[in-house]
């Protein structure tokens, strides 16, 4: 720095100098006295989103999985041993609507054939719900004859002898037409376990109180049983039984065959297929 | 002896709000001069002179004296001038002389008694230093004014401004050399 370059600061010291207002003075002060600021962590924003993202899909699911529940009756009617209770005796809400019409339906107590478990040829849709032990139900050497052999034969026994009463999957349509005549008699469980089942299904509560009831030891067959219920196949099922009870066959074999179209891997409960099947 | 602006700025990030009231005071006419003379009106001035204190506040805590104060200060300054700046296009604003109503202001250096020719040239030197000021480009100006106002050296202006010393040296040299010429040219 040399003696111009000092002249020229002089000269730049001498203009107007400008100062700023006493309002920003008292401001800036102002907020120099107010206490730190905490800056907001970057992730803090993106973590809520993501928490309540979490929380709402939960919640969505939770509420999706317990809707069936909700749809069900208050006191489900009495299930038939050794099948599908609910489909055959627990009406839904649109079942509900002609109750008058299903009212014999329930009271039709076939006998129930021996589940055919071992003759599903593809069983890849079962579903086996370990509740409500059952008596063994033999199986009867005409189920046998009357499915082909499959790679499933060893695993479906192994999943009669682990749930048996809950085992929702009826023989095909095929395989019984043939065979549950022979083999009811076999499979059918004595009438004092068929009884004491029919009574346990008969007094559980409704969904909202085997919730309420599950902590105090209430037996949680009961409450699966009528959870499955309120399927739609089994509803469709029992509109195809009303077809029957009303006399109207053809439209009844239109709406099985349909069933049948829609639901080819379905397996009708024995009981179930004795009321849906032309007599 | 007084406080150094370092100790102020780490007393006030302590809690010490009288600290920040001293180094306040010494440092708000410089940095509003740096500022008014970067900008166009004195509007933008004091919106960008707030928010140069209000950064600094707000960074009270995590200050450190690893440079001069006012070099941290002025490189707040340079930035918040960078942001208004690019929303202007980078256009090279004019000096704001202050208020048109109020005249030329008296030439500091000359007194009651002083020669009328005298004070008549004396204000035209300042208006033609004052034009040529404005008319410089912006990083020469911002050099000049960095180093005017706030008494940075050339490291501590090329500190400031993000830039290598040969390029701040380089560009507080072209404007003294302007100025200079602005000034002697009569």
């Amino acid at each position: 720095m040399n003696e111009r370059d000092d002249e020229l600061l002089r000269r730049y010291r001498e203009l107007p100098r400008e100062a700023p207002p006493p309002s920003l003075d008292a401001s800036i002060l102002a907020a120099s006295r107010r206490p730190v600021r905490r800056p907001v962590a970057r992730w803090a924003a993106p973590f809520s989103v993501a928490a309540v993202l979490v929380l709402a899909l939960g919640l969505v699911l939770k509420v999706q999985r317990e809707a069936p529940e909700a749809t069900l009756p208050a006191a489900p009617q009495p299930a038939m041993p050794g099948t599908n209770a609910p489909a055959a005796a627990a009406p839904s809400i649109d079942a509900a609507k002609e109750k008058d019409v299903q009212a014999p339906v329930v009271q039709e107590q076939p006998v129930a054939p021996p589940r055919k478990v071992e003759k599903r040829p593809a069983p890849s849709r079962e579903r086996v719900a370990p509740f409500a032990p059952e008596p063994r139900a033999p199986v009867a050497p005409a189920d046998e004859r009357a499915a082909p052999a499959t790679q499933t034969q060893t695993h479906d026994v192994t999943r009669h002898d682990v749930a048996p009463a809950d085992e929702r999957a009826a023989p095909a349509a095929d395989a019984l037409a043939g065979s549950n005549a022979a083999a009811a008699p076999a499979a059918q469980p004595p009438a004092a376990q068929r009884n004491a089942i029919t009574t346990t299904t008969a007094t559980a509560p409704p969904p909202a109180e085997s919730r309420a009831q599950s902590s105090a030891g209430v037996a949680a067959a009961p409450r699966a049983a009528a959870k499955e219920a309120a399927t739609p196949e089994q509803r469709e099922l029992e509109r195809i039984v009303l077809l029957r009870a009303q006399g109207k066959d053809d439209e009844a074999d239109a709406a099985l065959e349909a069933f049948r179209r829609a639901h080819p891997d379905y397996r009708i409960e024995p009981a179930m297929w004795e009321k849906v099947r032309r007599h | 002896m007084s406080v150094s602006d370092e100790q102020l700025m780490l007393a006030y990030g302590a809690g010490d709000a009288a600290a920040f009231e001293t180094l306040y005071g010494r440092h708000k006419g410089p940095l509003f001069g740096f500022v008014v003379r970067s900008v166009k009106t004195r509007g933008e001035a004091e919106e960008i002179f707030q928010d140069v204190w209000m950064r600094a506040i707000e960074a009270r805590e995590r200050y450190q004296p690893a440079a001069k104060f006012t070099t941290w200060l002025y490189t707040i300054a340079h930035h918040r001038l960078i942001d208004h700046w690019r929303v202007k296009g980078l256009a090279v604003v004019p000096l704001d002389t202050g208020d048109d109503d109020e005249g030329p202001a008296l030439d500091p250096a000359a007194g009651p008694d002083a020669d009328p020719h005298e004070i008549a040239v004396a204000v035209q030197t300042r208006d033609r230093f004052a034009a040529a000021l404005a008319a410089l480009p912006l990083a020469q100006r911002e050099a000049f004014l960095l180093h005017a106002e706030g008494g940075l050296t050339v490291p501590e202006i090329a500190a400031a401004t993000a830039t290598n010393e040969e390029a701040a040296k380089s560009r507080l040299r072209y404007a003294m050399k302007k100025l200079r010429e602005a000034i002697e040219d009569e």
